[in-house]
């Protein structure tokens, strides 16, 4: 069952010769219980895209669909509180506040919905203790792990039910074992709890949880069939005789910069680094 | 009950609220000292008329008030206001401001001479000593004995003649002068007024209102008649037209003041949380939760200032009055009142710029690192 959909999304910022075309032209349907992660390099698009789906951005063309309803129709002051029931976003540095313990931070989203006073607590408790933090209910952010803050804000992302789910890199500012436990939360959330998943990130973890990868590249979603891994930085490279590449015993292997190439052909241990077959 | 993110981010950051309750206590202290001032005045203004007992006020035909006017009526009046219909007591008031020396300075005096056998246009209240003055006696107000440190028995000169203090009283204090009230014979002579009046106090006869002696007496005279109320707030004019427009100015720079404050501290910290501003509009938050909180915060802000003021106020206001004898203030309920209004007309004013860039906050800004 598609819940989230996207038809011929553009967003041009600017106007005359200072325009940007910062999505052109972008299809995608996300079902229920599917993670689909997004990956590109800087200033391919990633984050607008991600924003237009999650209704903060209005795209210059093209439509929205949240479970069959086009909310690229819906006024900018009744979107809020269809994003609040709807969808639930994750962000790269957390986005806590700083003032309010974790279990107020997530109690908030709450009371935002409608949901006030000892319902709001409960169901704040049950979720953070699902999440493990029973014991840092009333720790304030800057008393928290990274860890710890980026599941506070996973249950601020799922405390009002939403059916979808929207994260930017959401792992980029956790350490290997928080970045794993994060993503696998993720999976979960997708199929346990039957969420669309959208996951904008570079993270080779979530490329693991992942049931889709989409590339995104100058806007536009490009098939990751013809991508390539840079067997130095790890980044994701077009298989395109313009970039930097290089033949070693019979394999190809292509560099998202000249440098990279230089380090991998110095290095000389060729053994299993993303060889195109 | 929902979370309060205003009170949250409000009482974080202790060193801005007290910045910001400070701004509003010096605010709400100023104006309400302000306020507490002028009705002190007022009351002190009329508190000499308030206590003569007399149902009508005679006066010289155009006489504004007693510190405007100078009033002369013949004496020959008085027999006929006597006969007319409705008039029963009429007693003869002489009163001018008069110079005299103390202690190497000069100090006006509000001389009052007045009928002692009745007592009528005598002192309110004597606090200490006799209630009526012999000749060659004189009972002043408490706070001309204090300023000029006199007590009782001691003498003072006047026009020449010597004064013995027989009594003090309260209720004479006209802010810039005091009362020295003695017999009508001695103001005679010292004054020159045998046969004149300044004043006369009429009593109205039972069955008559002092209405119609008004009118009897103002159309068969050329004099001017007026009710104790009425003449009650000619005087107190002398402070409402003086000080008002003064208060009024104070009063605006208080309240701009606390607004500037308020709004500044709330507007900082406004810029400070832009972010978590645009997290709570990203994950659905509408501009009027948004609002709401910026309001409370500006509100709790002036709620508390107003009440540090309150206290403030009584507290000034009780040390000064003991200090400087002429800061005489009154706090009444509805000034309370008003200065609460103005507390919250604060808080929706430094409101105003902090909800405008709120409003044209971009969520997208939470995107980045």
């Amino acid at each position: 069952m598609t819940v989230l959909k996207l038809e011929n999304i553009a967003k041009i910022y600017g106007e005359g010769h200072t325009q940007v075309r910062a999505v052109g032209g972008v299809d995608l349907e996300v079902q229920k219980g599917e993670v689909v992660l997004i990956m590109g390099p800087s200033g391919s698009g990633k984050t607008t895209l991600l924003s237009i789906a999650g209704g903060i951005l209005k795209p210059t063309s093209g439509k929205v669909f949240w479970d069959g309803k086009d909310i690229t129709a819906i006024s900018e002051g009744k979107l809020p509180h269809l994003r609040l029931g709807t969808a639930g976003f994750i962000f790269q540095t957390f986005n806590l506040l700083a003032n309010l313990t974790a279990l107020e931070n997530v109690s908030l989203a709450l009371n935002l919905n409608g949901v006030k006073g000892e319902p709001a607590v409960s169901k704040t408790i049950e979720i953070l203790k699902y999440l493990g933090l029973d014991r840092r209910l009333h720790h304030l952010p800057r008393d928290l792990s990274g860890g710890e803050k980026q599941r506070v804000s996973v249950a601020r992302a799922l405390i009002n039910d939403p059916v979808i789910v929207l994260a930017d890199e959401p792992t980029a500012n956790l350490d290997s074992k928080a970045g794993h436990d994060v993503a696998e939360l993720l999976r979960d959330v997708a199929k346990k709890s039957g969420k669309a998943v959208v996951v904008v990130s570079h993270d080779q973890r979530i490329r693991d949880i992942a049931d889709r990868v989409l590339w995104l590249e100058d806007g536009r979603f490009k098939e990751l069939a013809k991508m390539a891994t840079d067997p130095t930085c790890g980044m994701q490279v077009e298989q395109r005789v313009e970039n930097p590449h290089a033949v070693v015993d019979g394999k190809t292997y292509y560099f998202c910069s000249p440098g990279c190439k230089n380090e991998f052909l110095q290095a000389g241990n060729h053994v299993d680094k993303n060889p195109v077959p | 009950m929902a979370i309060s993110l205003a009170r949250k981010n409000l009482f974080a950051e202790k060193t801005r609220l007290l910045i910001s309750v400070g701004g509003v206590a010096f605010s709400v202290l100023l104006i309400l000292v302000l306020l507490s001032l002028y009705q002190g005045w007022q009351t002190l203004i009329a508190s000499y008329v308030n206590g003569v007992k007399a149902d009508v006020w005679v006066m010289q035909e155009g006489t504004v008030d007693m510190f405007h006017s100078v009033t002369l009526i013949p004496i020959t009046f008085r027999e006929n206001l006597k006969e007319m219909d409705g008039v029963g007591e009429v007693y003869r008031l002489l009163m001018r401001r008069v110079s005299i020396e103390l202690g190497g300075k000069d100090v006006d005096l509000q001389l009052i001479g007045y009928d002692t056998v009745s007592g009528r246009g005598g002192p309110s209240r004597v606090v200490s000593g006799s209630d009526s003055p012999g000749r060659g006696e004189i009972i002043l107000d408490r706070v001309f004995t204090n300023s000029n440190s006199l007590k009782l028995n001691d003498e003072i000169v006047v026009s020449g003649r010597n004064f013995k203090i027989v009594g003090i009283s309260e209720g004479g204090n006209f802010i810039v002068t005091q009362t020295g009230f003695i017999p009508i014979e001695d103001a005679e002579e010292l004054l020159e007024m045998q046969i004149f009046a300044n004043y006369f106090l009429v009593s109205v006869k039972e069955g008559f209102g002092a209405e119609g002696v008004i009118q009897t007496i103002e159309a068969n005279s050329d004099l001017d008649a007026r009710g104790r109320a009425e003449f009650l707030e000619d005087n107190q004019g002398l402070v409402t037209e003086t000080f008002l427009p003064i208060i009024e100015v104070l009063v605006l720079i208080g309240f701009a003041v606390g607004v500037a404050i308020v709004g500044l501290t709330v507007y900082t910290a406004t810029i400070e949380k832009s972010r978590e501003y645009g997290i709570l509009k990203a994950i659905g938050a509408g501009n009027t939760y948004l609002y709401q909180t910026i309001f409370e915060q500006s509100l709790i802000s002036s709620l508390l200032g107003f009440a540090v003021g309150v206290a403030l106020t009584y507290a000034v206001d009780s040390a000064a009055g003991a200090l400087v004898p002429e800061f005489v203030t009154v706090i009444r309920p509805v000034d309370i009142a008003l200065v609460l209004g103005v507390a919250v007309l604060m808080s929706i004013f430094a409101s105003f710029i902090p909800i405008k860039r709120i409003a044209g906050l971009d969520p997208m800004l939470v995107f980045k690192s």
